[in-house]
C-alpha cells in the first residue's frame, strides 16, 4: 500500500476512489494524536458491487483511524456523498464518531429546512410517478431515462426499491448514540476541529436565502419570474400525480374547466371527429401529432429543479490555518446561488500573537491551496469570476471525485472539459481524480507549467493506491 | 287593396338566391383579448382589453368546427387532465351574428376562438408582407428534391392545442407542426392580478400565441434555422418571433388610443410607448425577458426609463433570451426613431410650434392621429422585418446578415426613402454593436447586399427563362396544396438543370457550393456519379408591388448543401464518432423580368472561419445548457423539441 505519512504541521487528505462520489479523509496532528475528519462517504447507485466497494473503504478507514472518527461531516442529501452510511453500516457500527455535523438545512427544528425537505420529498413522489406514466408507454421514453438518473441522487431506483433512502442515512447519523449532531449556519464565527490546534473552520454555505437556494446558473438581469415558472411547472404536475396515486383531497377544481365540458379520452376515441382530427389511428388519421405524453416533458425540468435544489444546500466549509493562513476549500457539490451567497460574510479571527484580523471571502479563495472540485467536476457547480479565478495561490491543486467512465454511461458531461481545461491551467497540472489517480511525472512534464523541482515536490507530497489518492499540505 | 296584375309575384327561386348577390364578407369579426385576462380584472385596462380582431373570411365550406380551417386546425385535447374539450363552431349565426363568443376564461371554446383569431391574424400578415400564401414546414424525412420522393410531406394545416401542458410553457413542435400551450395555476407572485389558486392560460395571450405561431411560419421558410450552429441562431428566432407578436400588437390603434390619452405628457419622451411594449410582453416569464432589453422600472424612482443600449452587447451576451433581446430593443428603437419623425408636425401644429402640449387632457383628434401614426409605423415596421426573411441566407444566419437583408428587402421595394426608414435601422443597430462582418462602411449603399457581378448575372439567363415559365404557369394556382406541389416540381427539375451544369465550376462559384465531379473537401455525401450531393432546398417566387408602384416580380431560390465532420473539423475518422453537421449554401435572388441574378447570398461550404466557429459555439452551447448536463445530445435530438427547452430552462 502506497500512501503518505502524517507529518507535523502538515494535514493529510485522502480521496478514496470508490468511484462516483465523495469520501474524503482528513489526518491532522492533532495536539496529543492525530485527530480524523471525514467528510461524505458515498458513491453513485448504479456503480457495480457498490456495497462491497463501500465496505472495503470503511475497512480501510477504520484501520487508518483505530476506530475512532473525530467528526463525521455528512454535506447534503445525496446518495453519492451518503451511501456508504448504509451500505456499510456494520462497519461504521463498529466505529465510534466524536460529533457530526450537517448545514442548517437538515435541522428538524428549523423552519424552513423543514419546508424544504417537505417540498424535496413531495417533488420526488411527484417524479416516481411521472417516470411510471412514461414507463408504461415508448413515447418520450429517453426523458424518463434522465428523470430516472437523477432520481438515483436519492437512492431511488425504479423497479428495484433499494430499501434505504438518502434521508436514512442522515437517520443514521443523527441517530447515533455516541455523537452528537451540530447544525451549521453560514457566517457564523469560526469553529475549532475538536483536538487540532490553530486551525479555523468558516461556515460559507448553504445560504439562508430561499432564492439563492434555488438558483442553479448564473443569470443577468432577468427577474423572478422564472422562479416564478419552475416553481409552478412542479405544482401542476404534481396535481396529475397525486391523482395517480388515488388521492381523496384531489377534486373536480384542480380541471381547468367546469366537468360539463369534459369528453373523456375513451369516450373521444371513439367520436368520428376526434378519431380524424386528433389522430386516433386509421389511413385518415395519422398519430404522428399527437401530444399524448408530451406535458411529461416538463417532469424533465422538474427532476433538475430538484437536483439542484438539494445540491444547493451543501454544507460548504474552508478550513483556514492560523499560521500559514492556507486554506482548504469543501464546497461540496454547493451550485452557483450557494456560491455568490458567500461573498455576504466576512469574520473576525486572532492572527497569530497580534490583533484579530478580518477575513472575507476572497482572503479564503485567494490562500485556497487544496480545491475539492465541486459536483463531480460539473460546469455549473464551480463558480468562475468570482470563484475559481481568484483562487490564485501558487500552490493550488485540485481534488475531482469523478468517474467519467461512470460519468459517460449515465451520459453526463463530468468532469465538465472547458473546466477541467481551466482547473489544470489553474493548478499547473496538479489536479488529482477518482479515476486516473495522480498525473505521472511524464505528464506533468507535458503539461510544461511546474518547474522540475515542483513536480518533484508534488509527487512527493502526494501517493496513489488502488483505493484512495493522499495529498499532504503544510499548514 | 289587390296588387297589380302585371306584376308577376316573385319566383320562389329568387327569394332563396337573394343572399348570393351578397358578396361574402371580407373578414370575419371575432372578440378576444388585447392583452391577456388579467388586464381585465383591472379598472384602468377593463375597458380596452376586449378587441376584435378581424381575421380573413374563411366560409362555411372551408371552416369546421374545431376551428379547423385552410392554415391552422385547432384541437382541444387535454393529455393532463384526460379529457377533450368541443370543438367551437363559428360558423353558428349566434356566433356570427354577435362577433363570436365573448372573452371568458371558463369556457375552452373561447379558448379555441382566441388562438385561431390571433394565429390567423399573424398569417395574414405574414402573407401580406411577402406576397404569397404562407406554407409550413414539410413533414418526414428528407423532402427535398434529390430524385426521388417519400410519401407525402405537405403539411396543410399546423395544429394548435390550446391546452396541452401543465406548466408554465408554449412551444412549436417542428416535429408535430404544432403549437403547445401550457396552463398553470397562478402563484403568490403574480396573486396582484389573478386570483389566488386560479389558472393562468398561456392560449389566452395575444404575445403568446403570435410569438409561438412566428416560430412555426419561419420554420416554413426557413427549416435551418432551429439549428443552433451560432449563438444567434435561436436567439434570432427568438428575437423575431418575438419582434412579430409586438408589433402586430401595436398595429390595434384601439389600444394605443388608450394609453396615449391617458399619459399625455410622456407622450413627447414617447417612454409610454416603451413600457407598454414591455407590459404587453409581461404575461409570462421568458416572453418579458425578451423585452428587458427595451427599459425597467428604476428601483430608486420607480419610473419607468429606457435602457441605454450598449455597443458591447453583442459581443458579451450569449444566452438565447438575452441575446435576442439586443435585437428586439434595436428594431423597436427603429420603430421609435421612425414614429418620432412622422409626428413631429403633428406636435408642431397641435402646440403652434412650442413643443409643449397645455395642460389638461390632450384633444381627442390628435391621440387619434398619434394612435393612427403608431399603428401604421408599427404594420410597416412588422412588413419590413418580415419581408427581409427573403433576402436572408438558407443557414446560419446572424443579426448582422439580418440587417442586410431588411436594407436590401426595403431598397428593391421603396427605392426613395424619404421618411429615413433605414437610416433609423442602420442608427438603432449600431447603438447595440450589431455589425455585419463583412462591410465597409455602415452606410445604407453598403449595407445593400452586393449586387451580383455582370458576368455571372447574365449566366443565369437560361436558369432563369425556365424558371419564368414554371412560375407563370403556377401563378394562378388557387390550393396551397398544388403550390406545394408545383414548387417541388420546379425544384425538382432546377435540381437536374443545375446537376447536369455542375462540372464546369462556374455555378458553385456563385453558390459557395462544392459542386461537380472532381471537388476535394471532407465530409461531403456523393451521389452515384460521385458527385457531392446538394438541395434545391427552397423556392419562393415574390410578386410585390411597393408604395410608389414600383413593381418587383423575383424568385428566390435556396440551395444548400452540408458536410458530416468530426468534431475536430476534419473528415469522420471512425464509425460510430461524434460528428457535427456543416452547412452551407445560398440564396439566389432572380429578376424575373431581366432574367438575371439580382443578388447571390452566399454562405459558403468551404469556408474555414465558419466551421471553427461553429465548433466552438458547440462546446459553449453545452456549456450553458444544463439540461444537457443530465440529458445528453442525443437524448435532447430525439426529442427533437428546441423550443420547448429553451422556454424549459431556468
Amino acid at each position: 500500500m502506497s500512501e503518505v505519512e502524517v507529518v507535523d504541521g502538515h494535514v493529510r487528505v485522502r480521496m478514496y476512489r470508490q468511484g462516483l462520489g465523495d469520501c474524503f479523509l482528513l489526518t491532522f496532528p492533532g495536539r496529543e494524536r492525530a485527530v480524523h475528519v471525514l467528510i461524505d462517504c458515498g458513491v453513485i447507485l448504479g456503480t457495480e458491487h457498490a456495497a462491497e466497494r463501500m465496505r472495503a473503504v470503511a475497512d480501510q478507514i477504520a484501520d487508518e483511524t483505530g476506530g475512532h472518527l473525530d467528526l463525521v461531516i455528512a454535506t447534503h442529501e445525496h446518495w453519492d456523498h451518503l451511501s456508504g452510511f448504509l451500505q456499510a453500516r456494520a462497519e461504521f457500527d463498529a466505529m465510534s464518531v466524536g460529533q457530526v455535523w450537517m448545514a442548517w438545512t437538515e435541522d428538524p427544528g428549523n423552519p424552513l429546512g423543514r419546508e424544504l425537505r417537505a417540498e424535496r420529498e413531495h417533488r420526488r413522489r411527484v417524479l416516481i410517478a411521472a417516470v411510471q406514466r412514461l414507463h408504461n408507454t415508448d413515447l418520450n421514453v429517453t426523458v424518463g431515462l434522465g428523470i430516472r438518473d437523477l432520481l438515483t441522487f436519492f437512492g431511488e431506483e425504479m423497479g428495484a426499491v433499494t430499501g434505504a433512502t438518502t434521508r436514512d442515512a442522515l437517520t443514521y447519523l443523527t441517530g447515533r448514540e455516541d455523537a452528537k449532531t451540530e447544525y451549521l449556519h453560514p457566517g457564523t464565527p469560526p469553529r475549532e476541529v475538536p483536538g487540532v490546534p490553530d486551525l479555523d473552520v468558516f461556515v460559507l454555505g448553504p445560504p439562508a436565502d430561499r432564492t439563492l437556494l434555488s438558483r442553479s446558473r448564473p443569470r443577468k438581469g432577468q427577474g423572478e419570474v422564472y422562479e416564478v415558472a419552475a416553481l409552478s411547472a412542479d405544482a401542476s404536475i404534481l396535481g396529475h400525480a397525486e391523482e395517480q396515486e388515488g388521492n381523496p383531497e384531489w377534486d373536480g377544481h384542480r380541471y381547468p374547466f367546469d366537468a360539463s365540458y369534459h369528453i373523456p379520452w375513451s369516450a373521444a376515441s371513439e367520436m368520428e371527429y376526434f378519431r380524424s382530427h386528433y389522430g386516433f389511428g386509421g389511413e385518415d388519421a395519422p398519430a404522428w401529432r399527437r401530444i399524448d405524453h408530451d406535458w411529461l416533458g416538463a417532469a424533465g425540468q422538474v427532476a433538475l429543479n430538484l437536483d439542484n435544489d438539494t445540491n444547493n444546500t451543501s454544507l460548504v466549509l474552508a478550513f483556514r490555518s492560523r499560521v500559514s493562513g492556507r486554506v482548504l476549500l469543501f464546497p461540496a457539490d454547493a451550485q452557483i446561488g450557494n456560491w455568490t451567497s458567500w461573498s455576504a460574510y466576512e469574520w473576525m479571527v486572532p492572527e497569530g500573537q497580534s490583533e484579530a484580523a478580518r477575513i472575507t471571502v476572497r482572503d479564503l479563495l485567494e490562500n485556497t491551496v487544496l480545491y475539492k472540485v465541486g459536483h463531480h467536476g460539473s460546469h455549473n457547480a464551480t463558480l468562475q469570476d468570482e470563484g475559481l479565478e481568484r483562487m490564485t495561490h501558487p500552490d493550488l491543486v485540485a481534488m475531482i471525485p469523478v468517474d467519467s467512465e461512470m460519468a459517460e454511461r449515465k451520459r453526463w458531461k463530468m468532469p465538465f472539459p472547458p473546466l477541467l481545461d481551466r482547473l489544470t491551467e489553474r493548478t499547473r497540472g496538479r489536479v488529482l481524480r477518482v479515476d486516473f489517480g495522480r498525473p505521472t511525472e511524464e505528464e506533468l512534464q507535458q503539461i510544461g507549467m511546474l518547474t522540475r523541482r515542483e513536480r518533484a515536490t508534488f509527487l512527493e507530497a502526494t501517493s496513489e493506491d488502488p483505493l484512495f489518492v493522499d495529498l499532504r499540505i503544510a499548514l | 287593396m289587390s296588387p297589380a296584375p302585371d306584376v308577376p309575384a316573385a319566383p320562389a327561386s329568387l327569394i332563396d338566391s337573394a343572399g348570393e348577390r351578397a358578396t361574402s364578407p371580407p373578414v370575419r369579426r371575432l372578440r378576444g383579448y388585447a392583452f391577456d385576462p388579467s388586464l381585465s380584472i383591472q379598472m384602468d385596462t377593463a375597458l380596452v382589453n376586449e378587441v376584435v380582431f378581424r381575421v380573413p373570411w374563411e366560409g362555411a365550406d372551408v371552416l369546421e368546427p374545431g376551428p379547423v380551417g385552410e392554415y391552422v386546425e385547432v384541437v382541444d385535447c387535454d393529455p393532463a387532465s384526460g379529457c377533450f374539450y368541443p370543438p367551437v363552431n363559428l360558423n353558428n349565426p349566434h356566433l356570427l351574428a354577435q362577433d363570436g363568443l365573448a372573452p371568458s376564461e371558463g369556457n375552452p371554446q373561447f379558448h379555441q376562438q382566441m388562438v385561431y383569431a390571433v394565429s390567423m391574424t399573424t398569417i395574414r400578415n405574414f402573407e401580406r408582407a411577402l406576397g404569397r400564401r404562407a406554407l409550413w414546414s414539410p413533414h418526414g424525412p428528407e423532402s427535398s428534391p434529390r430524385g426521388g420522393t417519400e410519401g407525402d410531406p405537405y403539411v396543410q394545416r399546423l395544429r394548435i392545442y390550446p391546452h396541452a401542458l401543465r406548466e408554465a410553457n408554449a412551444y412549436y413542435s417542428p416535429k408535430k407542426k404544432a403549437l403547445l400551450f401550457g396552463y398553470f395555476p397562478a402563484t403568490a407572485a403574480q396573486l396582484g392580478e389573478h386570483l389566488p389558486g386560479g389558472t393562468v392560460f398561456t392560449c389566452l395571450s395575444h404575445d403568446i400565441v403570435a410569438h409561438e405561431t412566428t416560430h412555426a411560419l419561419l420554420d416554413g421558410m426557413h427549416r435551418r434555422y432551429v439549428e443552433p450552429t451560432h449563438p444567434d441562431a435561436l436567439a434570432f428566432h427568438e428575437a423575431f418571433a418575438d419582434i412579430v407578436a409586438l408589433f402586430q400588437h401595436f398595429t390595434f390603434p384601439e389600444v394605443l388610443r388608450h394609453q396615449i390619452a391617458q399619459t399625455r405628457g410622456d407622450l413627447a419622451s414617447q417612454n409610454r410607448l416603451g413600457e407598454l411594449a414591455q407590459q404587453f410582453g409581461r404575461a409570462i416569464g421568458h416572453y418579458g425577458a425578451l423585452r428587458d432589453a427595451i427599459g425597467a422600472v428604476d428601483p430608486v424612482t420607480r419610473m419607468w426609463e429606457p435602457r441605454v443600449p450598449d455597443p458591447r452587447d453583442y459581443d458579451t451576451v450569449m444566452e438565447p433570451h438575452q441575446r435576442g433581446a439586443i435585437l428586439v430593443a434595436a428594431v423597436f428603437d427603429a420603430f421609435l426613431a421612425i414614429y418620432r419623425t412622422r409626428v413631429a408636425d403633428l406636435f408642431r401644429i397641435a402646440t403652434s410650434g412650442t413643443g409643449v402640449l397645455p395642460a389638461g387632457a390632450v384633444h381627442p383628434d390628435l391621440v387619434n392621429r398619434l394612435a393612427g401614426e403608431a399603428a401604421k409605423t408599427a404594420q410597416h415596421v412588422l412588413t419590413m422585418c418580415i419581408r427581409a426573411l427573403d433576402y436572408c441566407p438558407p443557414v446560419d444566419i446572424t443579426f448582422g446578415d439580418y440587417l442586410r437583408a431588411i436594407i436590401t428587402a426595403d431598397m428593391d421595394l421603396v427605392p426613395e426613402d424619404d421618411l429615413g426608414y433605414r437610416v433609423a435601422f442602420i442608427e438603432s443597430f449600431r447603438r447595440r454593436g450589431i455589425y455585419p462582418l463583412d462591410v465597409r462602411t455602415l452606410s445604407v449603399d453598403s449595407l445593400r447586399w452586393d449586387r451580383a457581378p455582370e458576368t455571372t448575372r447574365t449566366a443565369f439567363h437560361p436558369i432563369a427563362a425556365k424558371l419564368r415559365n414554371f412560375i407563370h404557369q403556377s401563378r394562378y394556382i388557387q390550393s396551397r396544396r398544388e403550390t406545394y406541389r408545383q414548387s417541388y416540381e420546379i425544384r425538382r427539375r432546377l435540381h437536374s438543370l443545375i446537376a447536369a451544369d455542375s462540372d464546369d465550376g462556374g455555378f458553385g462559384q456563385v453558390t459557395g457550393l462544392a459542386l461537380g465531379a472532381g471537388v476535394a473537401l471532407p465530409g461531403l455525401t456523393p451521389d452515384a456519379s460521385g458527385r457531392p450531393l446538394f438541395e434545391v432546398h427552397a423556392l419562393r417566387p415574390a410578386q410585390r408591388v411597393g408604395p410608389d408602384g414600383e413593381a418587383l416580380n423575383q424568385v428566390i431560390v435556396s440551395i444548400t448543401q452540408h458536410r458530416t465532420l468530426g468534431l475536430d473539423g476534419k473528415a469522420v475518422h471512425n464509425v460510430g464518432d461524434e460528428t457535427i453537421t456543416f452547412r452551407g449554401g445560398s440564396t439566389l435572388i432572380l429578376d424575373l423580368d431581366t432574367l438575371s441574378l439580382r443578388y447571390a447570398i452566399v454562405k459558403r461550404i468551404d469556408s474555414e472561419q465558419r466551421l471553427r466557429r461553429q465548433l466552438a459555439y458547440r462546446q459553449t452551447t453545452l456549456g450553458q445548457s444544463l439540461y444537457a448536463t443530465y440529458f445528453s445530445s442525443e437524448m435532447m435530438h430525439e426529442h427533437e423539441e428546441p423550443f420547448a427547452f429553451l422556454h424549459r430552462q431556468s
